[in-house]
Protein backbone atom coordinates (compact mmCIF):
# COMPACT_ATOMS: atom_id res chain seq x y z
CA UNK A 1 0.00 0.00 0.00
CA UNK A 2 1.33 3.59 -0.49
CA UNK A 3 0.87 5.91 1.85
CA UNK A 4 1.94 9.42 0.24
CA UNK A 5 0.12 11.30 -1.89
CA UNK A 6 0.92 10.86 -5.89
CA UNK A 7 2.85 13.56 -7.61
CA UNK A 8 -0.76 14.25 -9.78
CA UNK A 9 -2.28 14.63 -6.35
CA UNK A 10 0.13 17.04 -5.02
CA UNK A 11 0.63 18.91 -8.77
CA UNK A 12 -2.96 19.80 -8.43
CA UNK A 13 -2.86 20.88 -4.73
CA UNK A 14 0.47 23.27 -5.36
CA UNK A 15 -1.65 24.88 -9.01
CA UNK A 16 -5.14 25.10 -6.73
CA UNK A 17 -2.56 26.80 -3.91
CA UNK A 18 -1.16 29.11 -6.35
CA UNK A 19 -4.38 30.56 -7.37
CA UNK A 20 -5.87 31.08 -4.52
CA UNK A 21 -2.43 32.68 -3.11
CA UNK A 22 -2.52 35.52 -6.01
CA UNK A 23 -6.39 35.38 -7.01
CA UNK A 24 -7.78 35.10 -3.23
CA UNK A 25 -5.74 36.95 -0.89
CA UNK A 26 -7.87 37.79 2.61
CA UNK A 27 -8.44 41.47 1.68
CA UNK A 28 -10.82 39.99 -1.20
CA UNK A 29 -12.40 37.36 1.20
CA UNK A 30 -12.72 40.43 3.42
CA UNK A 31 -14.28 42.38 0.77
CA UNK A 32 -17.06 39.79 0.07
CA UNK A 33 -17.99 39.92 3.84
CA UNK A 34 -18.23 42.98 3.96
CA UNK A 35 -20.67 43.07 0.79
CA UNK A 36 -22.69 40.18 2.39
CA UNK A 37 -21.52 38.00 -0.81
CA UNK A 38 -21.69 34.14 0.54
CA UNK A 39 -20.61 33.18 -3.14
CA UNK A 40 -17.82 34.53 -5.00
CA UNK A 41 -18.96 34.18 -8.54
CA UNK A 42 -15.65 34.90 -10.07
CA UNK A 43 -13.56 32.46 -8.27
CA UNK A 44 -16.16 30.18 -8.71
CA UNK A 45 -15.96 30.50 -12.53
CA UNK A 46 -11.82 29.99 -12.05
CA UNK A 47 -12.33 26.87 -10.26
CA UNK A 48 -14.28 25.58 -12.07
CA UNK A 49 -11.73 26.65 -15.62
CA UNK A 50 -9.32 24.78 -13.43
CA UNK A 51 -11.47 21.76 -12.94
CA UNK A 52 -11.68 21.85 -8.94
CA UNK A 53 -15.48 22.05 -9.11
CA UNK A 54 -15.49 18.73 -10.86
CA UNK A 55 -12.61 16.63 -9.97
CA UNK A 56 -15.29 13.76 -8.14
CA UNK A 57 -17.62 14.20 -11.18
CA UNK A 58 -16.54 11.05 -13.70
CA UNK A 59 -14.16 11.26 -16.53
CA UNK A 60 -16.87 10.17 -19.01
CA UNK A 61 -19.43 13.44 -17.51
CA UNK A 62 -16.88 15.22 -17.91
CA UNK A 63 -14.84 15.85 -14.74
CA UNK A 64 -11.69 14.50 -13.47
CA UNK A 65 -13.08 11.37 -12.04
CA UNK A 66 -11.05 11.87 -8.84
CA UNK A 67 -11.61 9.85 -5.45
CA UNK A 68 -11.74 11.90 -2.54
CA UNK A 69 -8.39 10.91 -1.96
CA UNK A 70 -7.82 12.93 -4.77
CA UNK A 71 -9.69 15.72 -3.76
CA UNK A 72 -8.92 15.82 0.46
CA UNK A 73 -5.48 18.25 -0.68
CA UNK A 74 -7.77 20.59 -2.43
CA UNK A 75 -10.13 21.13 0.05
CA UNK A 76 -7.37 21.29 2.89
CA UNK A 77 -6.28 24.38 -0.05
CA UNK A 78 -9.76 25.76 0.45
CA UNK A 79 -9.38 26.24 3.72
CA UNK A 80 -6.31 27.86 3.98
CA UNK A 81 -7.65 30.85 1.96
CA UNK A 82 -11.08 30.50 3.52
CA UNK A 83 -12.74 30.25 0.10
CA UNK A 84 -16.62 31.33 0.83
CA UNK A 85 -19.70 29.78 -0.84
CA UNK A 86 -20.42 26.37 -1.32
CA UNK A 87 -17.23 24.83 -2.63
CA UNK A 88 -17.10 21.71 0.13
CA UNK A 89 -20.93 21.24 -0.71
CA UNK A 90 -20.79 21.77 -4.53
CA UNK A 91 -17.43 19.52 -4.79
CA UNK A 92 -19.42 16.18 -2.69
CA UNK A 93 -22.46 16.42 -3.87
CA UNK A 94 -21.71 17.19 -7.91
CA UNK A 95 -20.87 13.39 -8.86
CA UNK A 96 -23.99 12.45 -7.47
CA UNK A 97 -26.24 14.54 -10.05
CA UNK A 98 -24.85 12.36 -12.90
CA UNK A 99 -28.07 11.99 -15.26
CA UNK A 100 -30.28 14.75 -13.62
CA UNK A 101 -30.72 17.96 -16.02
CA UNK A 102 -27.77 19.71 -14.09
CA UNK A 103 -25.22 17.01 -14.60
CA UNK A 104 -23.60 19.46 -17.09
CA UNK A 105 -24.05 23.02 -15.35
CA UNK A 106 -22.37 21.62 -12.24
CA UNK A 107 -18.92 20.61 -14.10
CA UNK A 108 -18.89 24.47 -15.61
CA UNK A 109 -20.03 26.09 -12.87
CA UNK A 110 -22.69 27.17 -14.21
CA UNK A 111 -25.05 25.51 -11.93
CA UNK A 112 -23.84 26.00 -8.20
CA UNK A 113 -25.42 22.89 -5.68
CA UNK A 114 -25.32 22.96 -2.05
CA UNK A 115 -25.63 20.15 0.45
CA UNK A 116 -27.44 19.06 3.69
CA UNK A 117 -28.23 16.78 5.41
CA UNK A 118 -31.92 15.48 6.36
CA UNK A 119 -31.73 16.26 10.04
CA UNK A 120 -30.35 19.89 9.24
CA UNK A 121 -32.86 22.65 10.29
CA UNK A 122 -30.65 24.86 8.40
CA UNK A 123 -29.76 24.42 5.15
CA UNK A 124 -25.95 26.66 4.36
CA UNK A 125 -25.68 28.43 0.68
CA UNK A 126 -29.30 27.82 -0.18
CA UNK A 127 -29.36 30.78 -1.22
CA UNK A 128 -26.85 31.33 -3.43
CA UNK A 129 -27.71 27.35 -4.71
CA UNK A 130 -30.00 26.04 -7.57
CA UNK A 131 -30.08 22.48 -6.16
CA UNK A 132 -29.48 21.33 -2.79
CA UNK A 133 -28.57 17.49 -2.10
CA UNK A 134 -29.00 15.46 0.68
CA UNK A 135 -29.62 11.96 1.39
CA UNK A 136 -33.07 11.56 0.50
CA UNK A 137 -32.40 13.05 -3.28
CA UNK A 138 -32.14 16.57 -5.22
CA UNK A 139 -34.27 19.53 -3.66
CA UNK A 140 -34.98 22.21 -6.42
CA UNK A 141 -37.82 25.35 -6.90
CA UNK A 142 -37.81 25.48 -2.97
CA UNK A 143 -38.09 29.18 -1.04
CA UNK A 144 -35.52 30.18 1.44
CA UNK A 145 -35.80 32.33 4.18
CA UNK A 146 -32.30 33.79 5.49
CA UNK A 147 -31.34 32.76 9.40
CA UNK A 148 -28.51 35.20 10.72
CA UNK A 149 -25.17 33.06 11.19
CA UNK A 150 -21.76 33.10 12.36
CA UNK A 151 -19.94 33.09 9.18
CA UNK A 152 -20.49 35.74 6.07
CA UNK A 153 -18.91 33.11 3.74
CA UNK A 154 -21.87 30.95 4.94
CA UNK A 155 -24.86 32.01 4.39
CA UNK A 156 -27.84 29.93 6.67
CA UNK A 157 -31.43 29.99 5.50
CA UNK A 158 -34.71 28.02 6.33
CA UNK A 159 -36.01 25.71 3.09
CA UNK A 160 -39.42 25.23 2.19
CA UNK A 161 -41.37 23.84 -0.40
CA UNK A 162 -39.75 22.66 -3.73
CA UNK A 163 -39.40 19.26 -5.21
CA UNK A 164 -37.67 16.17 -3.91
CA UNK A 165 -35.84 13.96 -6.57
CA UNK A 166 -34.90 10.90 -5.26
CA UNK A 167 -30.71 10.04 -6.30
CA UNK A 168 -29.00 7.04 -6.55
CA UNK A 169 -25.55 6.93 -4.82
CA UNK A 170 -26.34 9.23 -1.61
CA UNK A 171 -25.48 7.04 0.87
CA UNK A 172 -22.21 8.15 1.71
CA UNK A 173 -23.24 12.07 1.70
CA UNK A 174 -22.94 12.83 5.26
CA UNK A 175 -19.52 10.73 5.81
CA UNK A 176 -17.79 12.43 2.47
CA UNK A 177 -19.27 15.67 3.78
CA UNK A 178 -18.22 15.47 7.07
CA UNK A 179 -14.49 14.41 6.03
CA UNK A 180 -14.27 17.04 3.03
CA UNK A 181 -15.35 19.68 6.06
CA UNK A 182 -12.36 18.30 8.11
CA UNK A 183 -9.87 18.70 5.76
CA UNK A 184 -11.25 22.46 5.09
CA UNK A 185 -10.82 22.67 8.74
CA UNK A 186 -7.25 21.43 8.66
CA UNK A 187 -6.42 24.12 6.28
CA UNK A 188 -8.53 26.71 8.39
CA UNK A 189 -6.54 25.96 11.24
CA UNK A 190 -3.01 25.98 9.43
CA UNK A 191 -3.78 29.41 8.34
CA UNK A 192 -5.20 30.84 11.60
CA UNK A 193 -1.37 29.07 13.03
CA UNK A 194 0.09 31.09 10.05
CA UNK A 195 -1.26 34.63 10.68
CA UNK A 196 -0.67 33.93 14.74
CA UNK A 197 2.82 33.10 14.02
CA UNK A 198 3.45 36.28 11.60
CA UNK A 199 2.07 38.37 14.62
CA UNK A 200 3.81 37.19 16.99
CA UNK A 201 7.05 37.96 15.41
CA UNK A 202 5.85 41.61 14.79
CA UNK A 203 4.08 42.85 17.82
CA UNK A 204 6.21 43.77 20.58
CA UNK A 205 6.04 43.35 24.59
CA UNK A 206 9.30 44.30 27.26
CA UNK A 207 11.34 45.61 24.22
CA UNK A 208 10.91 42.08 22.55
CA UNK A 209 8.70 39.96 19.92
CA UNK A 210 6.26 37.98 22.07
CA UNK A 211 7.13 35.18 19.85
CA UNK A 212 9.93 35.40 21.42
CA UNK A 213 8.49 34.62 25.04
CA UNK A 214 8.29 30.30 25.33
CA UNK A 215 4.71 30.58 26.88
CA UNK A 216 3.82 32.18 23.12
CA UNK A 217 5.83 29.83 21.92
CA UNK A 218 4.07 27.02 23.45
CA UNK A 219 0.88 27.65 22.73
CA UNK A 220 0.91 27.89 19.16
CA UNK A 221 3.32 25.09 19.46
CA UNK A 222 0.33 22.84 20.85
CA UNK A 223 -2.13 24.31 18.33
CA UNK A 224 -0.38 23.10 15.40
CA UNK A 225 0.44 19.58 17.13
CA UNK A 226 -3.38 19.01 17.09
CA UNK A 227 -3.37 21.15 13.71
CA UNK A 228 -0.81 18.08 12.45
CA UNK A 229 -2.29 15.09 14.16
CA UNK A 230 -5.68 15.82 12.36
CA UNK A 231 -4.38 15.47 8.88
CA UNK A 232 -3.56 11.82 8.90
CA UNK A 233 -6.81 10.22 10.39
CA UNK A 234 -8.37 12.88 7.01
CA UNK A 235 -6.45 11.91 5.22
CA UNK A 236 -7.03 8.04 6.13
CA UNK A 237 -10.69 8.88 6.18
CA UNK A 238 -11.05 9.89 2.68
CA UNK A 239 -9.06 6.50 1.77
CA UNK A 240 -11.40 4.71 4.00
CA UNK A 241 -14.30 6.49 1.65
CA UNK A 242 -12.32 6.58 -1.92
CA UNK A 243 -11.98 2.15 -1.00
CA UNK A 244 -15.26 1.42 0.45
CA UNK A 245 -13.98 0.70 3.56
CA UNK A 246 -16.18 -1.48 6.40
CA UNK A 247 -14.61 1.17 8.56
CA UNK A 248 -15.14 4.18 6.78
CA UNK A 249 -18.08 5.70 8.82
CA UNK A 250 -15.77 5.37 12.51
CA UNK A 251 -12.70 6.74 10.25
CA UNK A 252 -14.99 9.67 8.70
CA UNK A 253 -16.14 10.34 12.44
CA UNK A 254 -12.67 10.29 13.60
CA UNK A 255 -11.40 12.68 11.10
CA UNK A 256 -14.43 15.34 11.95
CA UNK A 257 -14.16 15.35 15.40
CA UNK A 258 -10.45 15.77 15.07
CA UNK A 259 -10.24 18.43 12.54
CA UNK A 260 -13.03 20.64 14.50
CA UNK A 261 -11.39 20.48 17.79
CA UNK A 262 -7.71 21.50 16.12
CA UNK A 263 -9.40 24.14 14.22
CA UNK A 264 -10.93 25.14 17.41
CA UNK A 265 -7.74 25.10 19.53
CA UNK A 266 -6.19 26.80 16.81
CA UNK A 267 -8.60 29.48 16.93
CA UNK A 268 -8.14 29.92 20.54
CA UNK A 269 -4.54 29.84 20.45
CA UNK A 270 -4.15 32.72 17.49
CA UNK A 271 -6.94 35.05 19.15
CA UNK A 272 -5.11 34.71 22.28
CA UNK A 273 -2.11 35.83 20.46
CA UNK A 274 -3.18 38.55 18.53
CA UNK A 275 -5.36 39.98 21.86
CA UNK A 276 -8.48 41.70 21.72
CA UNK A 277 -7.37 43.19 18.12
CA UNK A 278 -7.82 39.45 16.84
CA UNK A 279 -11.45 39.95 17.10
CA UNK A 280 -11.55 43.08 15.09
CA UNK A 281 -13.26 43.62 11.63
CA UNK A 282 -9.90 44.62 10.57
CA UNK A 283 -7.53 42.01 11.65
CA UNK A 284 -7.74 38.99 8.79
CA UNK A 285 -7.62 36.14 11.83
CA UNK A 286 -11.48 36.92 12.38
CA UNK A 287 -12.42 35.88 8.88
CA UNK A 288 -10.87 32.26 9.54
CA UNK A 289 -11.91 32.36 12.95
CA UNK A 290 -15.64 32.40 12.71
CA UNK A 291 -15.28 30.33 9.94
CA UNK A 292 -13.74 27.49 11.74
CA UNK A 293 -16.96 27.97 14.34
CA UNK A 294 -19.03 27.46 11.86
CA UNK A 295 -17.55 24.43 10.51
CA UNK A 296 -16.70 22.70 13.34
CA UNK A 297 -20.55 22.54 14.38
CA UNK A 298 -21.33 21.42 10.76
CA UNK A 299 -22.26 18.31 9.23
CA UNK A 300 -21.97 16.81 12.69
CA UNK A 301 -19.85 18.25 15.67
CA UNK A 302 -16.48 16.86 17.52
CA UNK A 303 -19.36 15.33 20.22
CA UNK A 304 -21.81 13.98 18.08
CA UNK A 305 -18.77 12.30 16.02
CA UNK A 306 -16.96 10.81 19.31
CA UNK A 307 -19.74 9.11 20.48
CA UNK A 308 -19.72 7.32 16.89
CA UNK A 309 -16.27 6.25 16.85
CA UNK A 310 -16.86 4.85 20.47
CA UNK A 311 -20.21 2.82 19.28
CA UNK A 312 -17.96 1.66 16.16
CA UNK A 313 -15.45 0.67 18.70
CA UNK A 314 -17.05 -1.16 21.37
CA UNK A 315 -19.32 -2.81 18.94
CA UNK A 316 -15.69 -4.52 17.06
CA UNK A 317 -15.55 -8.46 18.50
CA UNK A 318 -12.27 -8.52 20.92
CA UNK B 1 1.23 30.12 -36.91
CA UNK B 2 4.17 28.63 -35.02
CA UNK B 3 5.28 30.46 -32.23
CA UNK B 4 8.24 29.80 -29.95
CA UNK B 5 9.12 30.77 -26.06
CA UNK B 6 12.06 31.08 -24.87
CA UNK B 7 11.54 30.16 -21.09
CA UNK B 8 13.82 30.08 -18.13
CA UNK B 9 13.43 27.84 -15.38
CA UNK B 10 14.25 29.80 -12.38
CA UNK B 11 15.22 29.15 -8.61
CA UNK B 12 11.66 29.75 -6.54
CA UNK B 13 12.01 33.31 -5.47
CA UNK B 14 9.91 32.92 -2.76
CA UNK B 15 12.63 30.78 -1.03
CA UNK B 16 16.26 32.13 0.08
CA UNK B 17 18.73 32.15 -2.54
CA UNK B 18 22.66 31.36 -2.44
CA UNK B 19 25.76 31.48 -4.20
CA UNK B 20 27.98 29.34 -4.75
CA UNK B 21 30.99 30.49 -2.96
CA UNK B 22 33.61 28.84 -5.64
CA UNK B 23 32.31 30.31 -8.17
CA UNK B 24 30.49 33.28 -7.01
CA UNK B 25 26.97 32.42 -9.17
CA UNK B 26 22.99 31.34 -8.33
CA UNK B 27 23.01 27.91 -7.10
CA UNK B 28 20.35 26.12 -8.96
CA UNK B 29 20.52 22.37 -7.89
CA UNK B 30 17.25 22.36 -6.63
CA UNK B 31 14.25 22.54 -7.76
CA UNK B 32 13.20 24.94 -10.63
CA UNK B 33 9.99 26.82 -11.36
CA UNK B 34 8.73 28.96 -14.42
CA UNK B 35 10.55 32.25 -13.97
CA UNK B 36 6.61 34.24 -13.88
CA UNK B 37 8.06 37.24 -16.47
CA UNK B 38 7.87 34.21 -19.52
CA UNK B 39 4.80 33.22 -18.66
CA UNK B 40 3.35 36.23 -19.73
CA UNK B 41 5.04 35.24 -23.27
CA UNK B 42 3.52 31.68 -23.10
CA UNK B 43 0.22 33.51 -22.55
CA UNK B 44 0.44 35.73 -25.18
CA UNK B 45 1.62 33.10 -27.37
CA UNK B 46 -1.13 30.63 -26.77
CA UNK B 47 -3.72 33.39 -27.41
CA UNK B 48 -1.76 34.75 -30.73
CA UNK B 49 -2.28 31.04 -32.02
CA UNK B 50 -5.81 30.60 -31.17
CA UNK B 51 -6.46 34.07 -32.90
CA UNK B 52 -4.80 33.10 -36.02
CA UNK B 53 -6.59 29.86 -36.36
CA UNK B 54 -4.07 26.92 -35.83
CA UNK B 55 -0.38 26.22 -35.48
CA UNK B 56 1.50 25.44 -31.88
CA UNK B 57 3.14 27.22 -29.09
CA UNK B 58 6.34 25.44 -28.54
CA UNK B 59 9.15 26.27 -25.95
CA UNK B 60 13.36 26.40 -25.59
CA UNK B 61 14.75 26.39 -22.64
CA UNK B 62 18.57 26.09 -21.00
CA UNK B 63 18.67 24.73 -17.09
CA UNK B 64 20.60 22.53 -15.54
CA UNK B 65 20.42 18.85 -14.28
CA UNK B 66 17.62 18.39 -17.20
CA UNK B 67 15.66 20.17 -14.86
CA UNK B 68 11.91 20.78 -16.51
CA UNK B 69 9.57 21.45 -13.70
CA UNK B 70 9.63 24.99 -15.15
CA UNK B 71 8.62 23.53 -18.48
CA UNK B 72 6.33 21.13 -17.70
CA UNK B 73 4.38 24.70 -16.31
CA UNK B 74 4.09 26.01 -19.66
CA UNK B 75 3.30 22.75 -21.23
CA UNK B 76 0.45 22.67 -18.80
CA UNK B 77 -0.87 26.10 -20.07
CA UNK B 78 -1.15 24.86 -23.49
CA UNK B 79 1.80 24.84 -24.97
CA UNK B 80 3.08 21.78 -27.61
CA UNK B 81 6.27 20.60 -27.27
CA UNK B 82 9.81 21.48 -25.52
CA UNK B 83 13.49 21.83 -26.58
CA UNK B 84 15.17 21.71 -23.26
CA UNK B 85 19.03 22.44 -23.10
CA UNK B 86 20.92 20.59 -20.36
CA UNK B 87 24.31 20.18 -20.72
CA UNK B 88 27.29 20.60 -17.26
CA UNK B 89 29.60 22.18 -19.57
CA UNK B 90 27.15 25.60 -20.12
CA UNK B 91 28.00 26.27 -16.28
CA UNK B 92 28.86 29.86 -16.26
CA UNK B 93 27.51 30.49 -19.79
CA UNK B 94 27.34 34.80 -20.70
CA UNK B 95 24.19 36.04 -21.91
CA UNK B 96 25.88 35.76 -25.27
CA UNK B 97 26.19 32.32 -25.00
CA UNK B 98 23.12 31.48 -24.19
CA UNK B 99 21.72 33.64 -27.14
CA UNK B 100 23.96 31.33 -29.13
CA UNK B 101 22.60 28.11 -27.81
CA UNK B 102 18.76 29.24 -27.45
CA UNK B 103 19.12 30.24 -31.46
CA UNK B 104 20.07 26.65 -32.10
CA UNK B 105 17.62 25.38 -29.93
CA UNK B 106 15.17 27.58 -31.93
CA UNK B 107 16.69 25.88 -35.44
CA UNK B 108 16.12 22.91 -33.77
CA UNK B 109 12.28 23.20 -33.51
CA UNK B 110 12.21 25.17 -36.96
CA UNK B 111 9.48 26.97 -38.80
CA UNK B 112 8.87 29.77 -35.85
CA UNK B 113 6.92 33.03 -37.63
CA UNK B 114 7.28 34.72 -34.19
CA UNK B 115 9.76 33.66 -31.09
CA UNK B 116 8.92 35.61 -27.92
CA UNK B 117 10.90 36.04 -24.79
CA UNK B 118 10.40 38.11 -21.78
CA UNK B 119 12.96 41.21 -21.36
CA UNK B 120 14.46 40.31 -18.70
CA UNK B 121 14.53 37.01 -16.62
CA UNK B 122 14.04 37.50 -12.87
CA UNK B 123 17.26 35.78 -11.46
CA UNK B 124 19.96 37.02 -13.70
CA UNK B 125 18.32 40.65 -15.18
CA UNK B 126 21.17 40.92 -17.87
CA UNK B 127 18.01 41.72 -19.92
CA UNK B 128 19.85 42.02 -23.31
CA UNK B 129 19.69 38.04 -24.10
CA UNK B 130 16.42 38.58 -26.52
CA UNK B 131 18.32 41.25 -28.51
CA UNK B 132 21.44 39.06 -28.86
CA UNK B 133 19.03 36.05 -29.85
CA UNK B 134 17.16 38.39 -33.12
CA UNK B 135 20.69 39.15 -33.85
CA UNK B 136 22.08 35.61 -33.62
CA UNK B 137 18.53 34.38 -35.91
CA UNK B 138 18.82 37.44 -38.57
CA UNK B 139 15.64 38.17 -37.20
CA UNK B 140 14.04 41.94 -36.49
CA UNK B 141 13.22 42.68 -32.98
CA UNK B 142 10.99 44.54 -31.32
CA UNK B 143 11.64 45.51 -27.42
CA UNK B 144 9.26 45.99 -24.73
CA UNK B 145 5.88 44.88 -26.37
CA UNK B 146 3.15 45.34 -24.45
CA UNK B 147 -0.08 44.99 -26.63
CA UNK B 148 1.03 42.43 -30.09
CA UNK B 149 -1.18 41.84 -33.29
CA UNK B 150 -0.34 39.48 -36.15
CA UNK B 151 -1.79 41.12 -39.69
CA UNK B 152 -1.08 38.95 -42.26
CA UNK B 153 2.45 38.94 -42.23
CA UNK B 154 3.21 41.46 -40.37
CA UNK B 155 3.60 42.58 -36.97
CA UNK B 156 1.94 45.48 -35.15
CA UNK B 157 3.38 46.39 -31.23
CA UNK B 158 2.73 48.78 -29.15
CA UNK B 159 6.02 49.48 -27.58
CA UNK B 160 6.55 50.69 -24.21
CA UNK B 161 8.94 53.73 -23.55
CA UNK B 162 9.54 56.09 -20.48
CA UNK B 163 6.99 58.63 -21.82
CA UNK B 164 4.58 56.14 -23.18
CA UNK B 165 4.56 53.84 -26.43
CA UNK B 166 5.85 53.99 -29.95
CA UNK B 167 3.44 51.98 -32.95
CA UNK B 168 5.84 49.71 -34.72
CA UNK B 169 5.88 47.40 -37.40
CA UNK B 170 7.60 44.57 -38.67
CA UNK B 171 7.39 41.88 -40.90
CA UNK B 172 7.10 38.19 -40.29
CA UNK B 173 9.37 36.47 -38.99
CA UNK B 174 10.69 38.43 -36.49
CA UNK B 175 10.92 38.81 -32.48
CA UNK B 176 9.88 40.45 -29.54
CA UNK B 177 10.29 40.48 -25.79
CA UNK B 178 7.34 41.36 -24.10
CA UNK B 179 6.73 43.41 -20.81
CA UNK B 180 5.22 41.97 -17.54
CA UNK B 181 1.36 41.86 -16.98
CA UNK B 182 0.75 42.68 -21.30
CA UNK B 183 -1.97 39.67 -20.57
CA UNK B 184 -3.29 37.86 -18.26
CA UNK B 185 -1.70 34.29 -17.72
CA UNK B 186 -3.95 31.46 -17.70
CA UNK B 187 -3.42 29.00 -14.44
CA UNK B 188 -3.15 25.69 -15.58
CA UNK B 189 -5.74 23.17 -15.31
CA UNK B 190 -5.98 19.98 -14.28
CA UNK B 191 -6.24 18.41 -17.46
CA UNK B 192 -4.05 20.46 -18.83
CA UNK B 193 -1.35 19.35 -15.63
CA UNK B 194 -2.10 15.46 -16.77
CA UNK B 195 -1.42 15.74 -20.46
CA UNK B 196 1.69 17.81 -19.90
CA UNK B 197 3.03 14.58 -18.37
CA UNK B 198 2.80 12.98 -22.07
CA UNK B 199 4.08 16.05 -24.01
CA UNK B 200 7.32 15.95 -25.71
CA UNK B 201 10.81 17.45 -24.56
CA UNK B 202 13.50 16.82 -26.11
CA UNK B 203 16.36 17.27 -24.54
CA UNK B 204 20.02 17.86 -25.96
CA UNK B 205 23.64 18.96 -25.20
CA UNK B 206 24.95 22.45 -26.55
CA UNK B 207 27.33 19.52 -28.74
CA UNK B 208 24.48 18.47 -30.20
CA UNK B 209 23.30 21.65 -31.24
CA UNK B 210 27.00 22.25 -32.28
CA UNK B 211 27.71 25.65 -30.52
CA UNK B 212 30.92 25.32 -29.17
CA UNK B 213 32.66 27.11 -26.80
CA UNK B 214 30.11 27.51 -24.29
CA UNK B 215 30.34 27.76 -20.44
CA UNK B 216 33.06 29.63 -18.47
CA UNK B 217 35.37 29.05 -22.04
CA UNK B 218 33.40 30.52 -24.01
CA UNK B 219 32.08 33.46 -21.76
CA UNK B 220 33.55 37.36 -22.58
CA UNK B 221 32.88 38.07 -18.87
CA UNK B 222 34.20 37.04 -15.42
CA UNK B 223 32.87 36.99 -11.74
CA UNK B 224 35.73 38.69 -9.99
CA UNK B 225 34.14 39.50 -6.68
CA UNK B 226 31.40 39.56 -4.86
CA UNK B 227 29.82 42.21 -1.89
CA UNK B 228 27.31 43.18 -0.46
CA UNK B 229 25.10 46.25 -1.22
CA UNK B 230 26.14 49.30 0.90
CA UNK B 231 23.48 50.15 3.45
CA UNK B 232 21.21 53.28 3.07
CA UNK B 233 22.64 55.79 4.91
CA UNK B 234 20.69 57.84 7.40
CA UNK B 235 18.74 60.60 6.03
CA UNK B 236 18.54 64.02 7.48
CA UNK B 237 16.00 64.71 10.41
CA UNK B 238 14.49 68.53 10.36
CA UNK B 239 12.96 69.30 13.84
CA UNK B 240 10.08 72.27 12.62
CA UNK B 241 10.38 75.32 14.61
CA UNK B 242 8.01 76.64 12.02
CA UNK B 243 10.63 77.33 9.53
CA UNK B 244 10.94 73.74 8.55
CA UNK B 245 9.23 74.72 4.67
CA UNK B 246 12.55 76.19 3.84
CA UNK B 247 14.52 73.77 4.70
CA UNK B 248 13.03 70.92 2.76
CA UNK B 249 13.06 73.95 -0.41
CA UNK B 250 16.16 74.69 -0.09
CA UNK B 251 16.82 70.50 0.22
CA UNK B 252 14.72 70.13 -3.24
CA UNK B 253 16.73 73.03 -4.87
CA UNK B 254 19.89 71.65 -4.43
CA UNK B 255 18.17 68.58 -6.08
CA UNK B 256 17.56 70.40 -9.00
CA UNK B 257 13.88 69.49 -9.09
CA UNK B 258 12.42 73.14 -8.09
Amino acid sequence: MRFAFTDDQRAFADGLHDLLVHEYPPARLREAWAAGRGHEPDLWRRLADMGVLSMMVPGPAGGMGGTLVDSVLLFQQLGRAGVPGPVVEHLVAAPRLAGTPWAGGVVDGSVVVTAALDVDPFVAHADVAEVIVTPSGARHGYAVSAVAGLDEGRHLAEVTGGTLEPLPGTDELADTLAVATAAFLVGLGETMIDLAGEYARQREQFGKPIGAFQAVKHLLADALLKVEFAKAPTYRAAWSLSTAQPTAGRDASMAKALAGEAAYRASRAAMQVHGAIGYTWEADLQLFMKKAWALQRAYGDARWHRRRVSAAVLATPR
Amino acid sequence: MNVIVCVKQIPDPALPGALDSSTNTLKRDGKLILDESDSYGVEMALQLVDKAGGGEVSLVSMAPNGEVSGLRTALAMGAAKAVLVSDPALQGSDALTTARVLAAAVGRIGGADLVIAATESSDGYTGTVPEQLAEVLGLPSVTFAKHVEIDGSTLKASRQTEDGYDEVECPLPALISVTAGVVEPRYPSFKGIMAAKSKPVDTVTAGDLGVDPVGWAGAGQQISDVAKAPERAAGEIVEDDGEGFAKIVSFLENLKVI
